[in-house]
């Protein structure tokens, strides 16, 4: 996520004054905004973020846009409960992640690039997969990463420990 | 956290941000966001019309029954039906007539509310049963017959082109040589032995993300959005990440040799024209095409057209509509540029050329090439290569700004 400078918020009509962290101008201008517009400014700030998250966990560009449009109609559809609340990223990122699952359980694991830690990432369990994901491409906090997951802080903990030892172990055989 | 660590953390770090970054999204996202919103969800439609299915299936059933009721003569007992029995009814008990006037409303009234809840599209299918044994809805067989459509019309002939067995049924249908077309196994997951796949839903389900980041990185076409699209992609058979380098040096020659086209002053092009040129997004082909053109007569690029439906400008423009430069286009120009183009060997061997009319009047040609686009048949411009005295383009032909392979 990038910061946002001062400027227009495309397609919601809104002026961004100053530069303050993009999910904190955000939420500022969601605020009080129809489904649409909110989904225009979600898309706006998150959708190539998201669709290269997905990538990574799905291993391929066109179902990674599919899961990431999915958690976007769903952030639509539930726009009324999460108008009021600073949660309209977080609970795209969690759809995004389950779609993402989905797809792995349905498709298998793809590599997104022929690299040797793509390639032991992509062969490790989703769940480690996911949180290594989040983690070292998304720079979450272990909450964060909790919440997209739909799991506990110890199991993300124990998820990325087992997942960055495999990955370990992996180069050091294949420098 | 000791160092070692860290190094494996970074170097995960480093990998997942630059396979991330190689990722560029369609740019029509927000669109097909919206379209999913206007349509409604897949799931929901297909479980209301396999519900509606059912009830369609037994009140015909007892439309039937009752239709032969009535036409039996008073009195006498019918079949009984296979609906619900009050408990206690014996099975073989037959049901009299009088019973079955009490079933008779009910049935009716439900064919009218699933015929008025439907609409009859959806009551022909559904009792049609042709799309529904066969699983596909009516949009992803309009997406099917786009993508054969597209293929038998744009795609080399002398190209392989890797199918699931419908839709290399549907592309022999319209002409593409059976020889040349490979059916795809179910459970073949290794590279396609083509120059193209049409990766379909099933053939998507079948490689996964294999196509995308292995074998077919590049989508010359896409139909549809979906369970129902289509992309048409080429097949890198040296792997994705070869086909990238060797595609990026390519639109770099291109590029140069755009470059050089129109510091020739053999051609006269729009505003729009030398950006697609400067940008290197003219097929190779086509430029080498244009510079031979050039070389004989003082051309005018109108336009180019044709990068493939749905992808933007990701993939090679395959056609151009010539004119001559400061004149009107008349008939004897394009017997003469045909009589040109017509001499030329593949792979510059235009697929057409054709005499046109725009809707402004004016009258050009037309030369297109089939897809893909290949790679690699014009190499960058070198100075040391040039000998004294060659200019960057020169009615010598294409070979003095670029190198042809």
């Amino acid at each position: 996520v990038t910061a946002a400078g001062p400027g227009d918020v495309a397609g919601t009509g809104m002026h961004v004054t100053e530069a303050m962290p993009a999910g904190a101008v955000l939420v500022s201008v969601l605020a009080g905004q129809d489904a649409d517009s909110a989904l225009t400014a979600l898309y706006t700030e998150h959708y190539q973020p998201l669709v290269r998250l997905a990538a990574l966990l799905v291993g391929d560009v066109a179902a990674a846009q599919d899961a990431v449009q999915d958690a976007f109609v769903a952030v639509h559809g539930s726009w009324r409960r999460l108008r009021d609340s600073d949660r309209a990223l977080a609970y795209l990122r969690r759809c995004v992640v389950n779609r993402s699952r989905s797809v792995v359980r349905h498709q298998g694991p793809a590599a997104l690039e022929p690299s040797a830690e793509i390639a032991t990432l992509t062969a490790l369990p989703p769940r480690q997969r996911e949180a290594l994901v989040l983690r070292y491409y998304g720079d979450l906090a272990e909450a964060e990463i909790a919440a997209a997951m739909g799991i506990g802080r110890g199991a993300v903990r124990r998820y990325t420990a087992q997942g960055m030892a495999a990955v370990r172990s992996a180069l050091e055989t294949d420098p | 956290v000791n160092q070692h660590d860290l190094y494996y953390d970074e170097r995960l770090r480093c990998a997942l941000h630059a396979a991330a970054d190689s990722v560029e999204p369609d740019r029509d996202g927000l669109e097909r966001i919206r379209a999913r919103l206007a349509t409604p969800h897949p799931r929901s439609a297909a479980g209301l019309l396999a519900a509606l299915s059912r009830l369609t299936g037994r009140a015909g059933e007892d439309l039937r029954a009752a239709t032969a009721w009535l036409l039996a003569p008073p009195g006498t007992a019918v079949p009984g039906p296979a609906v619900p029995r009050p408990v206690g009814r014996r099975r073989d008990r037959p049901i009299r007539a009088a019973d079955w006037r009490t079933w008779l409303v009910p049935a009716v009234c439900a064919l009218l509310v699933v015929a008025v809840a439907a609409g009859p599209a959806s009551l022909s299918r559904l009792f049609g049963g042709r799309h529904a044994a066969s699983g596909a809805t009516p949009a992803a067989t309009a997406r099917s017959n786009e993508a054969a459509g597209w293929i038998a019309t744009q795609v080399s002939r002398s190209t392989v082109v890797s199918c699931d067995p419908a839709m290399c049924q549907a592309l022999a249908a319209r002409g593409f040589p059976a020889r040349n077309l490979d059916r795809l196994q179910p459970g073949a997951t290794g590279p396609p032995a083509a120059g193209v796949i049409v990766a379909t839903m099933a053939v998507r389900q079948q490689f996964g993300g294999r196509l995308g980041f292995g074998y077919a990185p590049e989508i010359i076409a896409r139909f549809g959005s979906g369970n129902s699209q289509i992309d048409i992609r080429v097949v890198a058979a040296g792997g994705a990440a070869a086909y990238r380098s060797a595609l990026g040096q390519d639109q770099q020659a291109r590029t140069a040799a755009g470059r050089d086209l129109l510091s020739s002053g053999r051609v006269v092009a729009s505003a729009q024209v030398r950006r697609q040129l400067l940008a290197g997004h003219v097929d190779s082909r086509l430029l080498v095409t244009i510079a031979n053109v050039a070389a004989i007569h003082l051309v005018s690029i109108v336009a180019f057209g044709d990068s493939g439906p749905g992808v933007g400008t990701g993939s090679p423009l395959r056609a151009v509509y010539l004119a001559e430069a400061g004149h009107a286009t008349d008939a004897a120009y394009t017997r003469a540029v045909r009589a040109l183009l017509r001499t030329e060997n593949p792979p510059y061997r235009p697929t057409l050329i054709q005499a046109v009319r725009l809707s402004s009047g004016q009258r050009v040609i037309r030369v297109e090439f089939a897809a893909p686009s290949p790679i690699g048949l014009i190499t960058p411009f070198r100075a040391a290569d040039v000998h004294p005295g060659g200019g960057p383009l020169s009615s010598a032909g294409p070979t003095l700004s670029y190198h042809t392979g």
